[in-house]
């Protein structure tokens, strides 16, 4: 009986047909409930309080939200406990309904949220492909040796990612340096190589850790725009700390501020740009704009 | 079903040259003298420990200090299972107990350090080749004492393996498997995922990836590797080696092989271990001494010096990177570059390519200022700008190709 080799789905041109094929990619939405939600979160480090029973965050379905606060507020203190790399010292995270507070990162990627870093964690030594490749990791089946020799599901499954890689690829501007090592590529590429392997991994829920950083204000708009965008089309959550306020102020809603480790401020971007606290705190008087 | 394997192929490399490649390794014990068919198989069984150790150093990020051990204690294991004065088994039923023993033992050394790297693992691993040579090598009935044991070569589905020709044959199959699986393995989404790990254990996580199993899965895939080899090196001997040769120093000698050849590319893995093995008895013939414990040291110097690529990745790099400029160009992406302005005139003065894997000049470099505002010089310092632009340095300033910088910002 002759066996019928699996027939990748194919990438059409224009922005439209990767968008149409990634959706595919991506699994289905199997929990109910509202994405992220962090309730009285405190964290110390011995004497310092990086985070003071913080007491709602909370990430609404299909939402762009933002977290803004000054250098050393606790913004990323907090990233790692929702992501799940520090254990709050109280409180609770809630993810798509469940409790995941004593989860590990990994348990909670798997019900959906990824997040990306401050600093670059690509692998330099590997292409953009291979690079957006490694984040499709649990939408592969595939156990040690049937993922190895290729077995029929491994092999198909190995083939939608990697078209739906080329379809991210197209989506983030990297389709012409698809097989280009890393290390070749400038920054602000390899920012979105970064955006695009926590979006092979099949999110629903998206943390962001200041995307922009170390890359220019125009290129800094042009990425927020970027992500925004894909999280209108693609129906993702996304919570983003950036300290690129303007950009915050355009895209977010709503947003929070933190201020040494204390919820200072939650709402519209016109509500937390008027707020005294804000405004004395973070922002100047001076208003929105500020690039910190 | 064949094109799901296509890609174990390189695509920059001809078919032809594959064909090669099969021919020289099967042909060339045919012409030389059987000394030379004997290092033959000793070095395919090097390579094999080598390829073993790739995956925990090149792959894993983590070093072993355990595997002379490995390999002596799955000699020595393997030995006594299928010697007649032993247990008597079938070879095969030997080899598998000699590689998952040592596959066992390295993936206990990698439990017990899960949560750690770097100098705790190699303090581990020195730790559990010390234990190994104070317990597995003092038993008399596993490495014969001092008298030493005979041990017949193999013979399995109806063939035999008694000559060294034919005995290298079955370690070149053993190799080619090895290379085929290990390939295979990388190119899946569990060697993806090692990769990743290796590259930053948060980035891993944050994808579903636990960083502990990938780690344990390394060193387990390669302790069963190094068995392999182990299991196989006994009846290559004939008589088990002494146990001298699988002490704590000989793990250095193994790890210069992975180290000098970096983990880019496989074959030069095994080119390593093939002049690591042939190089000092090469020499001998023109009555030049040269200990291997020599030809280890100055691998392991060599691979520092170029680094983690090593010898195969240094070389496929500068192929790549030739090619990859060319693709950047096409694309209107020239690579990391800089523009420098003056400050006073808006027009670009020049364009300093800052690739990341340039060494920044030691220098202060002068920088034409075709259009600067007196018809002078602008001073520029690129080492300071690749410095500050470098990503390994921390900093991040944008080294995108058409970045406005002028010196101060």
């Amino acid at each position: 009986m002759a066996v019928t080799e699996f027939q990748p789905p194919e990438l059409g041109e224009g922005q439209d047909a990767a968008l149409e094929v990634f959706e595919r990619f991506l699994p289905e939405q199997t929990y109910e409930g509202v994405p992220l939600v962090g309730r009285d979160l405190s964290k110390a480090f011995g004497g310092i309080r990086a985070l003071r029973e913080v007491p709602l965050i909370e990430v609404p379905p299909h939402t762009f939200v933002g977290l803004i606060g000054p250098n050393g507020a606790g913004k990323s203190t907090l990233f790692n406990v929702l992501n799940g790399f520090t254990s709050p010292d109280t409180g609770e995270v809630i993810l798509f309904g469940q409790d995941v507070t004593k989860k590990q990162p990994w348990d909670r990627a798997k019900l959906g949220m990824s997040r990306t870093f401050q600093a670059n964690h690509i692998d330099l030594d590997l292409t953009t492909f291979d690079n957006l490749l490694a984040g499709a990791f649990q939408l592969i089946r595939g156990g040690l040796f049937t993922a190895t020799f290729r077995s029929s599901k491994n092999y198909a499954d190995e083939q939608k990612a990697r078209v739906a890689a080329k379809a991210v690829a197209r989506l983030l501007g990297l389709e012409p340096v698809l097989n280009v090592m890393a290390r070749n590529l400038d920054f602000a590429a390899q920012r979105r190589i970064e955006i695009g392997r926590s979006l092979m991994s099949g999110p629903r829920l998206l943390l962001l850790d200041e995307p922009t950083a170390g890359v220019d204000a125009h290129e800094a708009k042009e990425l927020v725009a970027l992500v925004k965008r894909m999280q209108v089309d693609l129906g993702l959550a996304v919570l983003l700390i950036e300290h690129f306020v303007q950009a915050v102020m355009e895209n977010c809603n709503p947003i929070y501020v933190l201020d040494q480790g204390t919820l200072i401020a939650s709402g519209t971007p016109s509500e937390v740009s008027k707020d005294p606290k804000v405004r004395a705190s973070y922002l100047g008087e001076s208003g929105t704009g500020k690039h910190a | 079903m064949l094109r799901r394997y296509a890609s174990v192929l390189s695509p920059n490399v001809p078919l032809w040259s594959y064909g090669v490649l099969l021919a020289v390794a099967v042909g060339w014990v045919l012409v030389v003298p059987k000394f030379w068919v004997f290092l033959g198989g000793a070095a395919c069984l090097l390579a094999i420990s080598a390829l073993g150790l790739t995956v925990v150093v090149g792959w894993a990020g983590e070093v072993s200090l355990a595997s002379a051990a490995l390999v002596g204690t799955s000699v020595y294991l393997t030995g006594y299972l299928v010697r007649a004065d032993g247990q008597h088994l079938p070879f095969l039923v030997g080899l598998g107990v000699g590689m998952l023993v040592a596959g066992a033992l390295h993936s206990f050394a990698a439990l017990a350090t899960a949560k750690l790297s770097g100098i705790y693992v190699m303090v581990l691993t020195l730790g559990l080749q010390v234990t190994i040579e104070r317990t597995v090598f003092s038993v008399a009935k596993l490495t014969g004492g001092a008298e030493g044991v005979y041990l017949s070569r193999p013979s399995f589905l109806g063939l035999h393996f008694d000559s060294d020709t034919s005995f290298y044959y079955l370690c070149l199959a053993a190799l080619a498997f090895v290379m085929l699986f290990l390939t295979l393995f990388r190119q899946s989404r569990h060697g993806r995922a090692m990769l990743l790990v290796r590259t930053n254990r948060e980035a891993a996580a944050a994808v579903g990836i636990s960083p502990w199993r990938y780690k344990i899965l390394a060193f387990a895939i390669s302790g069963v590797l190094l068995g392999l080899a182990g299991g196989m090196t006994a009846p290559l001997y004939r008589s088990p080696p002494t146990l001298l040769q699988y002490l704590s120093f000989a793990s250095l000698f193994l790890l210069a092989v992975p180290v000098t050849a970096g983990s880019e590319s496989l074959i030069s893995v095994i080119v390593v271990a093939f002049t690591f093995t042939m190089l000092p008895a090469g020499l001998e013939e023109l009555h030049l001494r040269l200990s291997p414990n020599i030809v280890g040291g100055a691998g392991l110097l060599t691979g520092t010096y170029i680094g983690a690529r090593g010898i195969g990745g240094a070389l496929l790099d500068k192929l790549r990177d030739r090619r990859e400029s060319a693709t950047l160009a096409a694309a209107g992406l020239s690579g990391p570059t800089v523009e420098l302005r003056d400050g006073r005139e808006p027009a670009v003065i020049d364009t300093v390519p800052v690739g990341a894997t340039r060494r920044p000049p030691r220098t202060r470099t002068r920088v034409p200022a075709g259009v600067g505002a007196n018809g002078g010089e602008l001073v520029a310092t690129p080492a300071g700008l690749a410095a500050a632009l470098s990503n390994g340095s921390g900093l991040v300033l944008p080294p995108r190709p058409g970045s406005q910088l002028d010196g101060r910002r």
